[in-house]
């Protein structure tokens, strides 16, 4: 260009440079002090609904058929995902997240009679019934009762009423002190009956013996079983010897070699958190490994590719019989 | 574009058409960026100016602990605030009082995962028999907190006992940093009920809590945070141990009447609780939780937040050197009986 340019434009050329330049390090220094906490999840703050809400399709909606006569909603549908799920239930989101939780629904229905009382359901989508069984039986409560009238996987427990049916896991909370009454358990077969889900069949109960066994104490544990993060698909189950209780647990691995190493991974684990090596004398089992953890017993063993063991048993006697009648009954099954 | 073109001298009109051009993209691009500016910046919101919470300790009172036994919240509160001075001691007629609750679910009272209302009420009617000027109850729950206040009764019970809720919206939030604070740097905490608050005040239950082992006195301060405070679940004791240097109250309610054994914080079943019927009042926060821990039949190892902090300087693990009172509510109305025939 020939042109000689004028004084005017030459100024309005470094104004508008300037202006540009200040806004690059406006732009930058904002971005430089990003703040985490200013991007929180406000969806309860502002009503927003969380965009879990478009997750889940297959859920069952909670509405319709499962509100028992006499009640009505008393606000719109929750939906959490895994981002979201403390926002409704907190520090207990841990379990729920390490167990393959995918997603859950939440609604309140009062009664219209008396609008004080009210009731919340909680539908977990668990991802697959071992998931499930997992939160179902890790939190079920000592005084709980079966209610073979809703399920083979139910439960009441004061004013609430626990259940699963496949991926499914239910919790229905009364802000009633009465027992859960009819309206709360046509609730729960109601909306047990609209779930698709297998019923669970545990195969695993058959790998020990059925004598005293407490089948409400079962607990399914699908990872990190006692604290131990290598000790996944573990099922653990009480037995009653004389005023005490002993759980007995039982995992199958691929093959003889991983429930091996497996017992022997567990038994280090506890030595380096302290226990002491306790061995047992004459009790018939092959490899078996026992550590003093606290006063308490701890026995773990492999049978072919299955790992068994003791947990935390107060009664050493007791302990060594039923690891082996466990053996015997592994042998028996055979 | 043509070399004539190129050559042509710009004439005055034709550099006056394109400086307004010019002035008016500019002007537009201005008026958008003014409707988009956030005039609060990435702190949600909030008033300007550093943020305390600061001590609210009465100055000159050495600490004090109450453990009284009974089932009766209103009594026991009463008592316990009696044994350990009277409210006179610690609640002055200019006062303005800030009660901190734990509300943070939306669950009956009941399920005793929130402070109770019964507590609540009592504590505000206290306040106002001691004089203060003005008594306020704040949390800023984990739920939605209309519904949290609502459904645990404790909007009820301010109501009904001359308190003002202050429910948590985002221009309530200051960012705050902890001096020496590791975690608490620059963090949204819920400042504005504590404008011009003169003695703070905090209740809570007893509860299991599935990431920290309880949830009691200290976890509650866990409420004054905004923002994504779920990131401090990865680090949770040392977060609780921060907030119990932030916040000094003036003294704590725990209220053990219930204690929540299992599957918390949140419970669900009456058979996560246990009848446990105590009631502490104390100045010192970490001896209340220390205390808390029997009631949850659980070690104090299991709790690494107490100690952590005790080594904080917050207070003592050791309550016992605090020389509680112990009252048992039905042998002193007993013993008050017997006097009277």
């Amino acid at each position: 260009m020939n042109r000689n340019r004028s004084r005017a434009e030459t100024i309005s050329g470094i104004v508008i440079l300037c202006v540009l330049f200040c806004l690059g390090v406006w732009i930058f220094t904002r971005a430089k002090h990003y703040n985490e906490s200013a991007w929180f999840g406000r969806a309860h703050q502002t009503g927003e609904t969380s965009a879990a809400a478009e997750i889940a399709p297959d859920a069952v909606e909670l509405a319709g058929e499962i509100i028992p006569e006499g009640y009505a909603a008393m606000g719109d549908e929750e939906v959490f995902d895994s981002e979201t799920l403390s926002d409704k239930i907190n520090g207990k989101a841990d379990l729920y997240l390490e167990s393959g939780f995918a997603s859950m629904r939440a609604r309140r229905f009062f009664d219209k009679n008396n609008p004080e009382t009210w009731f919340e359901v909680y539908l977990y989508n668990m991802g697959e019934p071992r998931n499930a069984l997992t939160v179902f039986s890790l939190q079920r409560r000592k005084e709980g009762r079966d209610a073979p009238e809703i399920g083979a996987w139910a439960y009441t427990a004061g004013n609430a009423i626990f259940f699963m049916k496949g991926p499914w896991y239910v919790e229905i909370v009364s802000s009633s002190e009465d027992e859960a009454g009819a309206s709360l358990i046509r609730c729960a077969q109601s909306l047990l009956s609209s779930l698709e889900g297998e019923e669970l069949v545990f195969e695993e109960l058959n790998l020990l013996p059925k004598d005293n066994m407490l089948h409400s104490s079962l607990k399914y544990f699908s990872s990190n079983g006692f604290g131990f993060h290598r000790l996944d698909r573990i099922l653990a189950v009480n037995y009653q010897a004389g005023e005490r209780e002993i759980m007995a647990f039982v995992s199958v691995r691929d093959n003889p070699e991983e429930a091996a190493e497996l017992a022997n991974a567990y038994y280090k684990f506890l030595l380096e958190l302290g226990a002491e090596s306790a061995p047992l004398q004459d009790t018939g089992i092959p490899g078996i490994l026992s550590a003093d953890v606290l006063g308490d017993l701890e026995i773990i063993f492999n049978h072919d590719r299955m790992l068994y063991g003791i947990h935390a048993a107060t009664d050493r006697s007791a302990a060594v019989n039923l690891a082996i009648r466990m053996l015997n009954h592994a042998n028996t099954e055979r | 574009m043509s070399k004539e073109t190129h050559d042509k001298a710009m004439s005055r009109r034709e550099f006056m058409e394109r400086i307004i051009k010019a002035g008016i993209t500019i002007a537009a691009a201005g008026a958008l960026g003014l409707q988009i500016h956030d005039p609060h910046g990435p702190y949600a919101g909030g008033a300007s100016g550093p943020a305390r919470l600061g001590n609210y300790k009465v100055r000159g009172l050495d600490e004090r602990m109450a453990i009284i036994h009974g089932s009766d919240r209103r009594q026991a509160l009463r008592r316990a605030v009696k044994a350990i001075g009277g409210i006179e001691s610690f609640i002055k007629p200019s006062d303005r009082v800030l009660i901190k609750v734990n509300a943070a679910f939306a669950l009956p009272a009941i399920l005793n995962a929130n402070a109770h209302p019964d507590v609540v009420s009592e504590m505000i009617r206290l306040c106002h028999e001691a004089g203060a000027k003005d008594v306020r109850v704040t949390d800023n729950p984990i739920n939605d907190p209309a519904s949290c206040f609502q459904l645990s009764g404790i909007k009820d019970a301010v109501e009904k006992s001359g308190g003002r809720l202050y429910m948590p919206r985002e221009s309530y939030f200051r960012p705050l940093t902890l001096p020496g604070g590791s975690l608490i740097r620059d963090w949204p905490v819920l400042y504005e009920p504590f404008e011009d608050v003169t003695k703070l005040i905090g209740i809570s239950p007893v509860k299991d809590h599935h990431r920290s082992g309880a949830s009691m006195s200290l976890k509650n301060w866990y409420g004054l945070l905004g923002g994504r405070r779920n990131i401090f679940h990865q680090d949770i004791h040392t977060i609780i141990m921060e907030l119990a240097m932030l916040a000094r109250p003036t003294f704590v309610i725990l209220d053990g009447t219930m204690t929540m054994m299992t599957n918390g914080p949140t419970g669900g079943s009456l058979a996560d609780l246990k009848q446990t019927d105590v009631m502490i009042a104390s100045t010192d926060p970490v001896a209340a939780d220390a205390f808390g821990a029997t009631l949850l039949e659980r070690p104090l190892t299991s709790l690494p937040f107490i100690a952590k902090a005790a080594e904080a300087g917050v207070g003592t693990l050791d309550y016992e050197s605090l020389r509680p009172e112990r009252v048992s509510l039905e042998d002193e109305h007993n013993s008050t009986q017997e006097q009277g025939a």
